[in-house]
């Protein structure tokens, strides 16, 4: 077999040189942008991409629903533990309210103290009625005073005060004259709030019962 | 001696191509990749020609450019058309390539024998 038209020696390995170079310079640009264009979008069938956004759009669309709703949920757990802590202090606040009026707890702080004494001597003794005492318990707890005991015996709200005989019974507690008045609370005006003219300490001097009111800080009663 | 040439030159282009990289457009990387098969089937083609006392520079030559410019069309005529020719000069000239390095392999072979 004979050579068509064959080119010298030289001429063929400079042709094959000249081809092979070229198609070799261009390999690594056309792989680089191969690679590039597989990170991409780029390479990718347009009916695909718009799967792909449709899906990532309708995934957008769940998430800011789910977004709103966890918002809405922490909005409420948040709204929900401030109104807790609020309510469990408030409740903590009527707790330690009530365990005072009910004698619960010992409590002690400024207050004042009324010694009462009946006169027992003379042509008419005087003696204590139930009224005053009342009407002296009412001004204390109408002055300010938070806690009150008497002889010893702690007031509640539904304590139930009254002579029997020659004794005071303090619900189911009987006491004896003379009578030791203590009460913790606003401790001037406690004590103004028994000056008051034509107040009960004017009203047991009159029946000549004495009374002797002395500022005492602290002041403890026992529950 | 023309396949080491050949190996030679393709070695020195992709070295320089390494380090002088030619900027391709994405858009047309899919043709530069058709026109470089074509190139690649053309050089197997003229070692095979070569081998076989068959080669022609100037036929080498044509074909080179021909082939490269045609496949590099064909590609770009069937994204126009919505048509998937690209496929048809791959298969072609990856094909031929096979068909080129089996034959050079046995004039080889056969040279050695």
């Amino acid at each position: 077999m004979k050579r068509a038209g064959r080119a010298p020696w030289q001429s063929t390995m400079l042709i094959f040189s000249l081809i092979s170079f070229f198609v070799g310079f261009f390999l690594p640009g056309q792989a680089r942008v191969v690679r590039e264009m597989k990170q991409t979008y780029q390479s990718q069938d347009p009916k695909d991409l718009i799967r792909v956004i449709r899906d990532l759009q309708q995934r957008k669309q769940d998430l800011l629903v789910e977004e709103t709703d966890v918002s809405w949920k922490v909005t409420q757990y948040l709204r929900s533990s401030d109104d807790t802590a609020a309510q469990v202090r408030q409740l903590q606040q009527e707790a330690a309210m009530l365990k005072q009026r009910t004698g619960a707890v010992p409590l002690a702080g400024p207050g004042i103290r009324i010694t009462i004494r009946e006169q027992s001597s003379g042509a008419s003794p005087s003696m204590l009625a139930d009224e005053d005492l009342l009407l002296l318990l009412n001004d204390l707890w109408a002055s300010g005073a938070e806690v009150i005991s008497l002889n010893g015996i702690r007031l509640s709200d539904s304590s139930s005060v009254y002579r029997a005989g020659l004794n005071v019974r303090v619900d189911e507690e009987v006491t004896q004259m003379p009578l030791v008045v203590d009460a913790i609370g606003d401790t001037e005006n406690m004590f103004k709030g028994l000056q008051i003219p034509g107040g009960v300490l004017d009203l047991l001097n009159l029946r000549r019962i004495g009374a002797i009111v002395q500022k005492v800080n602290p002041l403890r009663i026992s529950d | 001696m023309v396949g080491f040439v050949t190996v030679c030159g393709l070695v020195l282009g992709i070295i320089v191509g390494i380090f002088r990289p030619v900027h391709i457009p994405a858009v047309y990387s899919k043709y530069v990749g058709l026109a470089l098969l074509a190139g690649m089937d053309s050089i197997l083609g003229g070692i095979k020609g070569y081998l076989k006392d068959t080669f022609d520079a100037t036929v080498f030559f044509s074909g080179f450019l021909i082939n490269s410019l045609v496949a590099a069309l064909l590609g770009y005529l069937g994204d126009q058309l919505g048509i998937d020719l690209y496929l048809a000069a791959v298969v072609v000239f990856g094909s031929r390539m096979y068909q080129n390095i089996a034959i050079i392999r046995r004039v080889l072979l056969k040279k050695e024998a």
